[in-house]
Order: C-alpha cells, then structure tokens, then sequence
C-alpha cells in the first residue's frame, strides 16, 4: 500500500495542479465570456427597450401630427366656405343692385316717353287751335268788317314804312 | 291725376295764347326762282349775309352761300320737297349755330345740333357759331401734356398731346376708325370729354359703334355727330364744324376735348358736290379751289389754351381714307401738311396679321416725347431704333439663311419688340401696363418666348403683376417715371414670373 | 326832281276800294321819295283778311293768315 499512497498523493497533486492552471487558463476566461456574454444581451435587451420606446414615441407623434393636419383642413376648409358665402351675398347684392339699376333706368325711360307725348299732344293742340282761328275768322269777315280790317292794317303799314 | 293734367295742359295753352304778341313789321323776303339738286336760287333777299340761315317754310331751312348782284344761291339743310317757283323765302338773321349744353354728352345729334337718338329735347346753354375763327397765337399755349391713347404702338412711338393734330390715314378697313374708337375707350378716367363726327358712313356702322360705346360706358362723356350717308351733301359738309363747334364749348370752359372726324375724305366730297352745284369753278380733280381752306380753318380750332384763357385744350384726330396707299393724292397731302403728324395705316401689315396695322417708319408725331411721360420715354426711347434697325435687316434676311450672331440677335429681339406692339382694337392699356411691359420686351426678357405665345404672355404677365406686384403701377403713377428701386423691383418681378410660367417661357435644355 | 317808278305788289282777300289804293300811292311817293307808283293788285282769299305789301323785296305783312303764322311758329317754339 505504499506506492499507491504516494501515487495518490501525486495523483491529488497532479490533479490540483491540473484544477489550478484549468481555473486559470479555462474558469476566469470562461466566466468572463459568459460575463460579458450576459452583459450583452443585458445591453441589447436596452437597447431593444430603447427602440420599442422611440418607435413607441414616433407613433404617438405621428397620431399628433394626423390630428394637426385634421384640424389644418377642417380649418381650410371653413375658412373657403365663409368665402364662399360671402362671395355669394357680394354676387346677390351686385345682381340686386343691377336689377335695381334696370329698373330704375327703365322708369326713367318712361317718364321720359310720357314727357315727350305730353309735349306733342300740346303742339298738336296748339296747331289746332290755329286752325280753328283760320276758319272762325274766315266765316265772321263780310264785306265791311274786311274792308275796315285793311284800312286798320293800312294804317299800321303806313306807319312801319 | 288724368283730370288734373288735362286742366294744367288747357291753362298752359291759353296762357301762352294770351301772351303772344303780334306786331306788323317789315320782314326780308325773296322769290324762288328755280330749284333743284339740293340748291334753291333766290331772287331779293336784300341784306342777306353770308352763311344765314334762311326759312325756307315747313320748318325747313337754308345755308346762303352763293351771294350774287341779283340772285341768292341757298343750300337747302335737308329736304325741302315743298318749294317751288316763285314761293316766298325769308331771311331769319342768324347765322349758322348750334344750341349746346352739357346735357349734350351721351346724345347723337345731326349737322344743325337737333337730336336724332329719340332721348327727348336737347336744352340750350349757349349758342356756338359754326364757323369761327381759330384763336389767335398770343391765347394759345405748347402742348406738353399726353393724350393716352391706350395702344401701345401710339403711345410709345408716335405721342399725342392735347391740343394736337394728328392725321390717322390708310386705305380702307385698315382699322382707322378701331384706332379712334380705341382712343375713346381710354379716356374713361382721363376726364376728357370726346366728339366723334360721322360723315358719310353707314347708318348701320355708326350703330354698331354708339352700341359698343354704350355697352363700354363711354357714352358718358362722348357726344356723336351723325351725318351719315344718306343725309344731304350740305348736313355732310356743316357736320365737323358742328362738332367743332360742340367741342369748343366745352373749350370755353377749361376742358379738354379729343375730336374725331370720321372721315375728311367723304367730307371734302360732300363740299365739291355743293361748289359743283353752285356752280364754282373747279379745280383739280373737280375740287372746288378752296378745299384746303376748308380743312384748314377747321382743324385750326384745334389748339391748347393758355391759362388766362382757361386752359382747356382740343385734340383732333382727323381720318383720311388713301386710294391703293397712295398718300400723294390731292386731299391727303392737304391734310397732312395741316396736322402736326399722322398715324399711317397699310394694308400690307393689316393682311400680315400685325394689328393695329401701324407702320412705324412712315408714321410721325411733331410734338414728339414733349407729350410723353418720363416713364415712357425711358423704355420706349430705344424701341423706335431697334425696330428701324429690324426693319433694314429683315429684307437682307429674306435672301441670306447665312446669318452672323450680331445680325441674328437684332433680327430675333425685332421680331419680339415687333410681336409685343400687337394689341386688340377694344383693350386700351393703361400708361403703366404699356411701361412695364415694354420695358420686359426691350430688356430681352422676351427672348425667349415663342412669337406666338407673346399675346399670351403679356396678357398673364399683367395679371400677375396686377395681384403680386401693385406698387409697381402705383410708384409709375404716382412718380410718372422708374426710380431705381422700382426697376430693381420690376426685374425681378420679371425673373420671377418667367420662372414660375415655363410653359410660355421654355428653359434652355441642359447640354 | 328826277322821275322815279316804283312797282310795289299789294295782296288783299277781297279787292281793294280806290280810296284805299289812293291812300297807298300817296304814302309810298311820300315815303319813298319816288314820283310814280305802279300798284300790282292780287287778291289771294287765303289771306282771309288784312292786307300785305311788298316793296323791293322787302315785304310789310298786316294779312290775318300772316299774323296767325306768326302765332303758330310762336306757340310751337315755346313747347
């Protein structure tokens, strides 16, 4: 039993000599990789949070902005239908204020025409009257009242020559 | 409210009747000897003066003009179908005049001043002899300011002034008459009140032009004097010292008035037909030899009044129609050396499509760019001598397709300057359009735009000024020439305009 | 005194009595200053009244149808 104690002491000194340099040379190394291993996929799960989240944030900006261009267009929108209308009342009004010019100058006509048959019923009443004279002089003129008619005339010439 | 205008009507009657007065005097009479023709040959008619007027009965009266030792030679003023040998004739005294007011603008009146358009009777302000003689050289004053005539052509090259005369000849339908019309047009905000006279046209055309002078609102402040084609040849010959007459009322009282004589030609007629009939000797071509007095003594009126005489002023626009564009004929070189300029329409441009068909090198104005705004004068000053120079190369064109880049150059940029003068007979533009627009064309921002599309341009080019760039027209209003600012302003109002519109203005391919 | 004629045109309605004519000549000599006067009579009814004489072209209208035209022209010009 001797050699196999000094064996087995060489064999338990071998052995911790083997464990030593593999902790060395293999454990550190390998808890190190694993280490950072982990510290990896610590950082890419962060990261990933940090892209949900920015993704997360460009949808609520995007919702804000729709909601913007929504208001924007509702805006427009009323701001062209108040134009509208108010072109509208301007282009009633103008047609109103024509019609109102038409009718006006229409009436301004007829008075006219009424004026102007007035005046020719007085010239034709006139020329009437004129010869109406004619006729009643003609027929109260005898003999002596024409004959004294030139003598008062003569006289009158007489007088003008 | 019948009862009531019966009664006025009765007691205005007899009002009137009892106020006449009826007095035996001594009255001048002649006996009709013979007539015919539209001539009435009197015997008596003692103390008759030259040019009375002379009744003729039913409302009808003469013009003396022949006064003979025994006999009186009368040229009847329209029908009097009533006469016959040995009827009496009176003498009534007067002398030739028109009744005037200022209710005389808008109406349409004959050669004695009655109305003809049906709008009621014409009030009278003023009496106006026909003829008159022209004021004398002290009371009158140099024409200094312009007449905007609203084509560009005109304005830019061949200035009118007020007070001038310029002579607007061609052949016919060379649109002599759209050039006076379109000076009408314009003076809408111009406050110049406007005599159109109608000798010898178509009753059909001058209803066609009061229809558009209405329908434009000119109508306003243009009185027509109509004695058209079927009226005797004595209401042609009194029908421009009608107008005349017309526009020297308004004269009197300080205004400025632009008259038109449409045209001298069928007038200058009318008077060979009455010497002819009167029997006057003749003279060349049977006028009688006092056809250049006629025309002399008339357009003489036309004048600018100093300020002691009120300041008003009487611009005439006479119009001649030439035979086959022969200007050396009898009655248009009359004409032409008694105004101080003429517009010369060709047939030639007419059929070539440039519109109004004005040929710059022939036209002339001898008032010149002392009736131009400074404005104008800065842009159009280069625009005559680059159209001459056009002129002189584009024969030389025709023949030679081999062409240097200095020749191509003039040739292109006339061909553009000739382009932008093209404007529509009814579309006046305003001194400030005309500026700025002539100013594009001259500086070569038109270059490149086709020679078709021009019309378009100008037309887009204004409205864009117009809404983007008003202070452009306000500062030429109201500086009446382009201070340095405006133009650096108008350049670029120019730049911006033809980059925004490539489709007139087509942008050079990149190699 | 030289010996002068005048001839001198009187119009009337109805024919002139010769005390009226009388009358006549002796204030034309008078007025006139001539030695003669030859009186053309022409009775015209459309005169209807009145007399009208015409010396040298100078005419001295006393007719009713005169004065009535006068009348009328005077009436229609002040419509």
């Amino acid at each position: 039993m001797d050699i196999q104690l000094t064996q087995i002491l060489f064999q338990i000194i071998n052995f911790s000599v083997v464990v030593g340099a593999l902790s060395f040379l293999l454990y550190k190394p390998v808890i190190k990789i694993f280490d950072e291993r982990s510290k990896r996929i610590a950082e890419g799960e962060k990261a990933a949070a940090k892209a949900q989240k920015a993704y997360a944030d460009i949808e609520q900006k995007q919702k804000s902005v729709e909601a913007e261009l929504k208001k924007e267009r509702n805006k427009v929108i009323k701001e062209a239908q108040a134009e509208a209308t108010e072109r509208k009342e301007v282009i009633i009004a103008d047609a109103k204020a024509k019609a109102k010019a038409e009718h006006d100058e229409m009436r301004a006509q007829w008075e006219n025409e009424k004026a102007m048959l007035l005046k020719k019923a007085e010239k034709d009443m006139a020329a009437a009257v004129i010869t109406v004279a004619e006729k009643v002089i003609g027929d109260a003129l005898d003999e002596k009242k024409a004959s004294k008619l030139i003598d008062t005339e003569l006289k009158n010439i007489i007088k003008a020559l | 409210m019948k009862k009531n205008t019966q009664q006025e009507f009765t007691t205005s009657i007899t009002q009137l009747i009892s106020n006449l007065e009826v007095n035996t005097e001594s009255e001048a009479v002649g006996t009709v000897l013979s007539f015919g023709d539209g001539v009435v040959s009197v015997t008596g008619l003692d103390d008759v003066q030259s040019g009375e007027l002379i009744d003729l009965g039913e409302n009808q009266y003469g013009l003396a003009l022949n006064l003979e030792k025994k006999r009186t030679g009368i040229v009847v003023l329209g029908d009097a179908s009533h006469l016959s040998a040995g009827q009496t004739v009176r003498r009534t005294g007067r002398i030739l005049s028109v009744g005037v007011s200022d209710a005389i603008l808008g109406r349409v009146v004959d050669a004695l001043g009655r109305e003809v358009d049906g709008k009621g009777d014409l009030p009278v302000d003023k009496y106006m002899l026909l003829e008159k003689r022209a004021p004398g050289i002290m009371p009158r004053q140099s024409v200094s300011v312009p007449l905007q005539t609203g084509i560009k052509a005109v304005d830019a090259m061949i200035p009118i002034g007020r007070g001038q005369r310029e002579l607007i000849i061609g052949d016919r339908s060379t649109g002599k008459t759209a050039v006076a019309l379109g000076t009408i047009l314009n003076q809408a905000d111009q406050n110049v009140q406007c005599v159109y006279v109608c000798i010898g046209q178509k009753r059909s055309s001058l209803a066609q032009t009061i229809q558009i002078l209405e329908d434009r609102g000119a109508m306003s402040y243009t009185t027509i004097v109509s004695a058209t084609a079927s009226s005797s040849a004595a209401e042609q010959f009194l029908a421009p010292y009608t107008g005349q007459a017309i526009a020297e009322y308004f004269l009197e009282k300080g205004k400025d008035v632009l008259i038109i004589f449409d045209d001298l030609t069928k007038h200058a007629q009318a008077y060979r037909e009455i010497s002819l009939l009167l029997r006057r000797p003749s003279g060349r071509e049977a006028y009688p030899g006092d056809v250049f007095y006629l025309h002399s003594r008339l357009l003489e009126r036309a004048c600018r009044l100093n300020e002691k005489n009120g300041g008003g002023s009487v611009t005439a626009l006479p119009i001649i129609e030439t035979q086959a564009n022969d200007v050396s004929a009898y009655i248009p070189t009359n004409v032409i050396s008694i105004t101080d300029g003429q517009i010369y329409l060709e047939s030639d441009l007419f059929n070539a499509g440039m519109k109004p068909a004005i040929n710059v090198g022939l036209s002339v104005s001898r008032v010149g760019s002392s009736a131009q705004r400074k404005a104008m004068k800065q842009v159009a000053g280069t625009m005559k001598l680059d159209l001459a120079q056009f002129r002189e190369l584009q024969a030389f064109a025709q023949f030679s397709s081999d062409l240097d880049e200095k020749t191509k150059s003039v040739l292109d940029r006339g061909e553009h300057v000739n382009a932008i003068l093209k404007q529509g007979w009814d579309t006046p533009l305003k001194m400030e359009e005309q500026v700025v627009v002539i100013f594009a064309a001259v500086k070569g921002y038109l270059d490149k735009v086709a020679i078709d599309d021009i019309q378009k341009w100008e037309a887009e080019y204004l409205e864009y000024m117009h809404t983007s760039y008003p202070h452009i027209f306000e500062s030429i209003t109201s500086e009446l020439k382009i201070v340095e600012k405006t133009e650096d302003d108008l350049k670029a109002a120019i730049t911006s305009f033809n980059e925004s519109h490539p489709n007139l203005v087509p942008v050079a391919q990149e190699e | 005194m030289k010996s002068t004629d005048l001839t001198i045109t009187v119009a009337t309605a109805i024919t002139l009595s010769s005390s009226q004519e009388k009358a006549i000549e002796k204030a034309v000599k008078e007025k006139r200053n001539v030695s003669s006067v030859t009186i053309e009579k022409i009775v015209d009814p459309k005169l209807i009244g009145g007399i009208k004489l015409t010396i040298n072209s100078v005419e001295y209208d006393g007719t009713v149808a005169g004065k009535l035209a006068k009348l009328k022209s005077q009436l229609m010009s002040q419509l």
